[in-house]
């Protein structure tokens, strides 16, 4: 009788393998270790938070940066408000009025590396969360949008990941401006702007409204260079977020409303 | 012995989930890794199933949470441990520390090496994303060395004979 070779039984298994993991047969498996090993992950991002916040050595300067964007977020809320004859009033009720309303969820895997930039976050389809909708931070600040989902988990592609496209309007303009595009190692550019357009440094950029499951006016950055010859049909310009993405570990995620679940 | 290997896999599991959510959370310069260092230090101590387990966790971990569709971390784990066994076994028969660095080192370059083509392969196909290496690669590799370092050192200690830090040459 003969035996198989033990190189010959190793190739199999792994060309076996991965047949199994490309045809997603063990996407049951997936998602159910997912729920599994949940609460280790949070726990895990939990004791690594609170060490590196204790490596911080400017705490200070921190606090100065994430109150001038809440006031950042606060002006651009109010300005659309304004603009909008609508009067004053609180963060939770705008989203209501606008249709959205918001989850909350926790970073539990940070990717900052080169074109890449994500998180994963420990909501998912049960939480009725879909492809496409936006994430912001706990000032309104969009960070990014959902770009793959699980039953419990999903993945967050950031504003800087090079994959990442949004479409965004200057504060003020009312329309649609330019495309945001994700440059990778947390740069982002304005592009496809008209030379019309009157692009100025520190001007707020905000989300244009037009992609189906992001809200208008959710502030995103400043415009830091703007470049390009008035003679040029476009022209762009590099936008400084208004969040530190390796300080974030709470979101909240936008949700039309109706997909909000019936308590 | 069954208490053992639990104990065994749930130390495992610890690991590869600190890998997950608590290394990227760090400052990059201290974004230290568990897994690799420990399935080599286990391959050094010629535990060779304890070390294939510890790899085959890790890489399944890694993958229920970051799988795009392609590159999948248990297959290019499982290649590149077979590649490194079969090294090991034919060509560095010397134990030394240098070898063992060597190898954790071949093995962390290899993972990127695959990582990107396997990336590359998924674009094609329509599947995943870019690979990028880390920014902070350098720190990833230093810290893996010295944790093998570290727990080679301490099995070195606690058995009661020296690492021997450099290979004896012909006629020494």
């Amino acid at each position: 009788m003969t035996t198989i070779p033990r190189w010959l039984r190793y190739t199999l298994g792994i060309i076996l393998l991965g047949v199994f993991v490309m045809t997603g047969i063990f996407r049951p498996i997936q998602n159910w270790a997912q729920s599994l090993l949940l609460p280790m992950s949070r726990w895990f991002v939990g004791v690594s938070s609170s060490i590196s916040t204790s490596q911080n050595p400017d705490d200070r300067i921190q606090d100065l940066e994430n109150r001038l964007t809440a006031v950042t977020a606060d002006y651009v809320r109010l300005r659309a408000l304004e603009e909008e004859n609508r009067g004053l009033k609180a963060q939770a009720r705008f989203l209501d009025r606008s249709g959205y309303d918001s989850v909350g969820a926790r970073v539990i895997r940070r990717e900052l590396e080169g074109q890449r930039a994500s998180f994963l976050i420990d909501r998912g389809r049960d939480d009725a969360l879909e492809i496409g909708q936006a994430v912001i931070t706990d000032n309104g600040v969009m960070i990014g949008k959902i770009s793959q989902i699980y039953d419990r988990v999903a993945e967050v592609v950031l504003l800087t990941d090079a994959k990442s496209r949004v479409a965004s309007a200057l504060q003020g303009e009312g329309r649609l401006t330019g495309v945001l595009e994700g440059k990778g190692n947390g740069a982002m550019i304005l592009t496809y702007v008209p030379s019309s357009a009157q692009l100025k440094t520190d001007q707020l950029l905000i989300t244009a409204g037009t992609e189906e499951k992001v809200p208008a006016n959710l502030p995103i950055g400043f415009v830091s260079i703007v470049r390009g010859q008035p003679t040029d049909p476009f022209i762009d310009a590099s936008i400084e977020s208004l969040v530190r993405f390796d300080e974030v570990t709470l979101v909240s995620v936008l949700r039309p409303t109706a997909l909000a679940p019936k308590l | 012995m069954i208490i053992r290997w639990i104990l065994f896999l749930l130390g495992v599991l610890l690991f590869a989930m600190w890998d997950i959510s608590g290394a990227s959370f760090l400052p990059s310069w201290i974004s230290i890794r568990l897994i690799v260092p420990f399935a080599f230090f286990c391959f050094f101590t010629e535990r060779y199933r304890h070390a294939f387990i510890a790899l085959f966790v890790g890489a399944a971990v890694q993958d229920i949470f970051r799988w795009d569709g392609f590159d999948s971390a248990l297959l290019r784990w499982t290649i590149i441990y077979g590649l490194m066994q079969w090294l090991a076994e034919r060509f560095l028969t010397n134990r030394s520390l240098y070898v063992v660095c060597f190898l954790v080192l071949a093995f962390q370059s290899l993972d990127w090496f695959s990582a990107w083509m396997l990336s590359g392969i998924g674009i094609v196909l329509g599947f995943s994303s870019s690979f990028s290496l880390p920014d902070h690669w350098i720190s990833i590799l230093v810290w893996e060395v010295l944790l093998t370092v570290i727990g080679y050192g301490i099995i070195s200690w606690s058995d009661g004979r020296l690492v021997r830090f450099k290979s004896k040459g012909y006629g020494s």
